[in-house]
């Protein structure tokens, strides 16, 4: 009987926040066709649903979203990749990072948005644009995590390896770059958010030729097919969950010491 | 090898801000005994045997190793020495087994090789099974047990450590202060051992030596010539009275100094 | 016995005049710096609306289109409204708004939105209409989408038999200026602007006008003015002598268009209040201002005509079409036409 509860328990928390979306989507539809309100302020949930299921299945919205996440996995790798290694070779040259710094320091506050219409003269309106400036953008919070990471690796655990035996190179790629990950996988996240955001504005305000989610928005808007605006922010948002789910999945598998909690108390003598 | 500690002094900063943490501090630490360094809160030890670990620059002095049968020939410490920390330091991202075998893996040692040999330590210490869990899996007793196998299986002849039950409930103390003794009886390394509790000091020790109060200094040295092996009984006898008396006086007024000086809110690594 | 008419008088003067002298109704236009909005230009700067006992107080919204959400949210009584997709599905979502007055058509001669192309392509041959047929797979530059410029290239491709939205590629989204430099770069083949920005890049070399928009679709709305629904209600006299005002404007636009010399205040005006700046532009592309019906009535049977291609099987930008009732209130014109013209407030 305890067994039972405890499982219904553990169901119903899993179930809870599916539950409450579910309940707001229930009061939104009573709402709208109780007020009377025209869809033109709120379309009702009931007819945003019926423009994804169109949208689905007459392909549009799978073909657009595609789009858009390839554009968005590409901003990040290039974005990540650049930024965790600037950020470690910032880490150990002295140099380079009082170089690196500066510029960061002075490009990092500004808002990218303002950067496509000049990124588009140079670029053209394809995919460069769209992607370098996600890039760029998600960039600074990874080389900036990076930096961090390795900058605030513990004294203790750099003098326990030299202690040990380790040489400058050991340090370095044994106990620097390891105690640095959970601050690397930290900035990995925000640049995720940065790049998704990053991804559709330039997909919305570039002259819109090559689709994504962002051109949807854009175009549904300027017809004024509010049903259709609705429909392409929901998906945008349940993708963008998805990613950003998948992300923490990945961080536990990867650095399953910092996201676990500590485990079981064994006590042995 | 004989521990030669020469005039070594440690200043803090600079200037108007210098905190001096030791002052002319010299002793000898014999050759495979087990000396125990005491002294209250602030005093520098911890600062002592990093420096002799090699682990932090002294400003002033020098540490030296020299064969006790040919006294007239030192040289200065290389890997001599291998440190068990106060709070560990163990990698959190590596196994048990990898954090023990990381010095052998430093060294270049190859895998099966080193595994065997890290196995057969951490079995000593009796931690058989738990090879690949991670530090954060285990208890306070058995973390520390882990930090002793990785400093042993480098196997240097001289170990230094830095108070390292005190964060131990004191049952686990117990354990581990007889585990050191058997390894101590076992192998008979020159062992430095930093603590802040009288009674670890002389049950421990061969020797006792009791620093002042910041900025440090000997203040005095106190041979413990209760027999071996030691057990826990012994805390019980006349002789272990006497020598408490001893040390408590000692100390006791660099207990009342070192609590002023806290009081003063002064800045200064532990 | 004279005092007492003196009273009388007075009593009078200040019950017809003490009426004049009460504070002018606050009417709130949205609008953009286009020269289709000239006929309101005028009557505003020329204080034809004051003379009626309406205060203007004009937002400017440099996107035309933004002018409408703010109506929406009623900021606004009136506003200009483009003749295009998103005007159907707002009255269709339940925009509270109606469409009283034109606010510029294509009339023949005096068409306002013109199709440019790329230098190499007219070198290639595409000089006229007739052309079309060579733009298949070519790319398609336009501002907004549904817009009456998509609606214009999509026309000039139905007549030679293309598929608009399958037989060519489209740029959406991009501001006029940028579509000139765009065309000018080579990253476009065609695009639908106004005269001005057309005639700026046939300048400048960076493509020649081909087309006008009143030879692909005559007499096609460009722009219209929409009221709101609750204000033309419980305030229809002042709508009727906005529209008043307003159709003077439009008179003195007209004319002005077929003559601007004779017209340098209006030149004036119309510079000071467009995107154009200065008068020299204004009279250079006389008289493609675009025409403004002086009855007010704005080109009903081209609006449907477009709702009815905007829902068709080749974009459909619009599932839900309205009829002409939803969309147009044809009685304000009417009124204020009759109106001007019987009690002539601002002379014959």
């Amino acid at each position: 009987m305890k067994k039972m509860r405890r499982t219904a328990a553990r169901i119903g928390e899993q179930a809870l926040p599916a539950l409450t979306i579910f309940a707001f989507v229930l009061a939104w539809e009573f709402w709208v066709r109780a007020r009377g309100i025209a869809p033109i302020y709120l379309p009702a949930p009931s007819a945003i649903g019926v423009q994804l299921y169109r949208m689905t299945v007459d392909g549009s919205l799978p073909y657009h979203l595609g789009l858009t996440l390839i554009r968005i996995f590409a901003g990040f790798a290039l974005a990540g990749l650049s930024g965790i290694l600037l950020g470690l070779l910032m880490g150990m040259s002295h140099t380079l990072a009082r170089v690196a710094d500066a510029w960061i320091a002075a490009l990092y506050p500004l808002p990218k948005i303002s950067l496509i219409p000049l990124l588009i003269i140079w670029l053209g309106t394809g995919e460069a644009y769209k992607i370098v400036i996600s890039a760029v953008t998600a960039f600074f919070p990874v080389v900036i995590s990076t930096y961090a990471g390795v900058r605030q690796v513990d004294h203790g655990l750099l003098k326990t390896a030299v202690d040990l035996g380790a040489n400058r190179r050991q340090v370095q790629t044994k106990v620097v770059i390891p105690a640095a990950i959970p601050s690397i996988l930290a900035g990995l996240q925000l640049g995720m958010g940065v790049t998704i955001i990053l991804v559709v504005a330039a997909e919305m305000i570039g002259g819109s030729a090559q689709g994504g989610i962002g051109y949807l928005l854009i175009s549904s808007s300027q017809v004024m097919e509010t049903e259709k605006v609705f429909a392409s922010l929901v998906v945008l948002a349940v993708a963008g969950a998805i990613i950003i789910k998948l992300q923490q999945w990945a961080d536990r598998k990867i650095a399953p010491w910092v996201f676990q909690p500590w485990a079981v108390q064994v006590d042995q003598r | 090898m004989d521990v030669v500690v020469s005039q070594v002094s440690k200043t803090w900063g600079s200037g108007t801000s210098a905190v001096p943490a030791l002052d002319q501090v010299s002793h000898v630490f014999g050759s495979r005994r087990l000396t125990c360094i005491l002294g209250p809160s602030g005093c520098g030890k911890s600062t002592l045997i990093q420096i002799i670990g090699g682990l932090e620059t002294a400003t002033g002095g020098h540490i030296q190793v020299r064969d006790p049968a040919r006294s007239n020939i030192s040289r200065a410490l290389g890997a001599d020495s291998v440190m068990v920390w106060q709070n560990l330091n163990l990698f959190p991202w590596r196994s048990v087994i990898d954090n023990v075998a990381f010095g052998l893996e430093m060294r270049g040692v190859p895998r099966p090789e080193r595994y065997r040999r890290a196995g057969a330590l951490i079995a000593a210490v009796g931690l058989r099974g738990f090879e690949d869990h991670r530090p954060g899996q285990l208890s306070g007793g058995m973390r520390q047990r882990v930090a002793l196998a990785r400093a042993l299986i480098l196997d240097r002849p001289i170990l230094l450590m830095d108070e390292p039950f005190a964060a131990l409930d004191a049952q686990t103390k117990i354990v581990m202060q007889e585990e050191l003794m058997r390894i101590f009886e076992r192998t008979h390394k020159t062992i430095l051992f930093v603590t802040h509790a009288i009674e670890e000091a002389i049950l421990l020790g061969d020797e006792v030596v009791v620093m002042t109060a910041r900025p440090g200094r000997i203040k005095d040295t106190i041979a413990i010539n209760l027999p071996r092996p030691r057990s826990l009984e012994l805390v019980a006898s006349k002789e272990f009275g006497a020598l408490f008396d001893r040390v408590f006086h000692l100390i006791r007024d660099e207990v009342m100094k070192a609590m002023q000086q806290q009081a003063l809110a002064t800045v200064g690594p532990a | 016995m004279r005092s007492f008419s003196l009273v009388i008088t007075s009593v009078l003067a200040i019950v017809t005049f003490g009426g004049q002298a009460r504070a002018a109704e606050v009417v709130r236009v949205g609008d953009g710096p286009f020269i289709t909005g000239g006929g309101y230009f005028i009557a505003r700067e020329k204080g034809y609306f004051r003379k009626l006992g309406i205060e203007i107080q004009p937002r400017e919204f440099q996107d035309g289109s933004m002018s409408v959400p703010a109506m929406i949210a009623g900021e606004l009584e009136f506003s200009g409204m483009t003749a295009a997709a998103s005007l159907f599905n707002s009255v269709a979502k339940g925009a509270p708004l109606v469409v009283v007055l034109d606010r510029a058509n294509n009339r023949p001669g005096f068409g306002y939105t013109v199709i440019n192309v790329s230098q190499s392509l007219y070198d290639e041959g595409v000089h006229g209409l007739a052309d079309f047929a060579k733009l298949k797979g070519k790319r398609f530059g336009v501002g907004a989408v549904g817009s009456i410029n998509q609606y214009n290239l999509a026309q000039a491709l139905l007549k030679v038999s293309l598929d608009p939205a399958k037989d060519v590629q489209w740029t959406v989204n991009v501001p006029q200026p940028d579509l000139m430099k765009m065309l000018g770069q080579g990253q476009i083949d065609v695009t639908d602007l106004a005269y001005q920005f057309g005639y700026f890049a046939q300048n400048n070399k960076w493509g020649p006008i081909i087309a006008n928009g009143d030879q692909v679709a005559p007499n096609t709305a460009i722009a219209t003015f929409a009221v709101r629904k609750d204000f033309l209600q419980n305030h229809r006299d002042t709508v009727i002598r906005w529209s008043m005002a307003y159709l003077q404007g439009v008179k003195e636009f007209n004319a002005a268009a077929q003559a601007p010399d004779k017209y340098p205040d209006i030149v004036e005006i119309l510079a000071k209040n467009t995107a154009l700046n200065r008068p020299e532009l204004v009279k250079a592309i006389a008289p493609n201002w675009g025409y403004l019906n002086e009855d007010g009535i704005p080109p009903v049977d081209s609006i449907m005509a477009m709702q009815d291609f905007w829902s068709s099987k080749y974009f459909n930008f619009v599932e839900k079409k309205v009829t002409r009732e939803q969309l147009f209130d044809l009685s304000v014109a009417k009124e204020a036409k009759a109106r001007l013209d019987r009690e002539k407030p601002f002379g014959p």
